[in-house]
């Protein structure tokens, strides 16, 4: 029994990782990102850390198959997709000749942490999504759906998962700077639009037991927007693109940002919800 | 990822790890903030010569022992001979960070013989 505990245990943790690095894949090989985390002072690195936990554990508890889980639980979750994360990041940067035996421990430590974090959420996501659904015991264990709280978590996941690939490249500040407020304003019109095809659409759909409820359809279209814009400029900050920067740019770039952030806070939490 | 009370041993050695893992970060990086050391980036250069190569080869290690990654660094080398300039090499690198060592080579092709000594004539970085 024991034995079969710990196959299913490494089971569900190779989920994890598939899922870890299918999401990151495009962030560790991202120039950039290896330059954050060496540039980023110590602050910025923990601020992510904590950031990333915050998620995990929100995620876990509006997400995770299992209602009866305990503050305690959670918190042990979170902390082995963490671990699973830098170690899978370790190891990867290791791979691809990122760190080396020339560098320093706050080279190597700047680039594992920032890569990891995203390597975490995708192992959360991975482990909860990627696997089937245990036969017993199944409908005691599915969660409440719906609450804005979940509907919250569920957006900054997801707007973070699609966001983070093109967060850190030089393009969001280009385009920033290229773009007229007659752009900028389509874009903001674009993402409203996008979230609000999405989510009415899935949700008209899919909700057999519910009526087309045009104010909660709006209530969603606000939560992914005002996310995706959180955070945009969470990444952007954590990417170096706030500080020295005037507001008109930073503003320009939350919003160029914001158009995948808000394709993610939407139709991504329908893909990384149940 | 696992049920409470029926943890196993993959669950505990995964979960412990991670503590372990978070612990140390947290602790260094909390160290890195109480500390606040805002000594700006600083490089050294040492060279040596590659007696195996046909033409002048140097090995060109530049290590930042400051507090802060220098950005862009740009290192102007003269080659001299017979008090002569006989050559000049420029070395670029994107990024060296804080403790950290970068590893480059410089080659004057057209010098067969030992030249009297290399010197760099100007050196400049940034801090992003």
């Amino acid at each position: 029994m024991g034995k079969s505990k710990v196959h299913q245990t490494a089971k569900e943790y190779s989920r994890g990782i598939i899922g870890g690095l299918l999401f990151s894949l495009p962030l560790l090989y991202t120039m950039e990102v290896w330059w954050t985390g060496f540039i980023a002072f110590p602050e910025k690195l923990m601020g992510c850390i904590v950031f990333t936990f915050l998620i995990l554990l929100g995620y876990n508890k509006h997400v995770g198959v299992r209602e009866d889980q305990s503050t305690a639980d959670l918190f042990r979750e979170s902390v082995e997709e963490i671990g699973l994360a830098f170690v899978v990041t370790f190891l990867f940067l290791l791979l691809i000749n990122k760190i080396g035996l020339t560098m320093s421990f706050r080279e190597i430590a700047g680039k594992v942490i920032l890569e990891s974090m995203i390597v975490a959420i995708g192992i959360s996501v991975g482990t909860e999504q990627l696997g089937q659904e245990d036969k017993v015991g199944n409908e005691k264990k599915k969660k409440k759906e719906g609450s804005t709280t979940q509907m919250l978590v569920l957006a900054l996941c997801g707007a973070v998962l699609v966001s983070s690939s093109v967060a850190p490249t030089e393009e969001i500040l280009i385009i920033a700077i290229a773009s007229t407020p007659v752009h900028l304003l389509l874009m903001v019109l674009l993402s409203l639009l996008l979230c609000t095809m999405i989510l009415g659409y899935i949700d008209f759909k899919n909700t057999s037991h519910e009526e087309a409820d045009l104010k909660r359809t709006w209530n969603l279209v606000v939560i992914s927007y005002l996310s995706a814009l959180l955070v945009s400029f969470i990444m952007l900050w954590f990417f170096d693109r706030i500080e020295g920067y005037g507001p008109g740019i930073i503003v320009a770039q939350v919003i160029v940002l914001g158009v995948p952030a808000a394709l993610g806070a939407s139709a991504g939490r329908l893909i990384i919800g149940r | 990822m696992g049920n409470k009370n029926e943890r196993n041993i993959l669950e505990n050695i995964t979960f412990y790890s991670g503590i372990v893992i978070l612990i140390i970060l947290l602790i260094y990086l909390g160290f890195g903030i109480v500390k606040n050391d805002n000594k700006p980036p600083e490089l050294t250069v040492s060279i040596s010569e590659d007696p195996n190569s046909a033409g002048t080869k140097y090995k060109i290690e530049v290590e930042n022992v400051g507090e802060k990654t220098a950005e862009a660094a740009i290192i102007n080398f003269e080659l001299y001979d017979n008090g002569k300039v006989a050559g000049k090499a420029e070395l670029q690198i994107g990024y060296v960070p804080q403790h950290s060592k970068e590893i480059g080579f410089i080659v004057f092709p057209g010098q067969q013989t030992p030249a009297d000594s290399i010197v760099i004539n100007s050196m400049s970085y940034i801090q992003p």
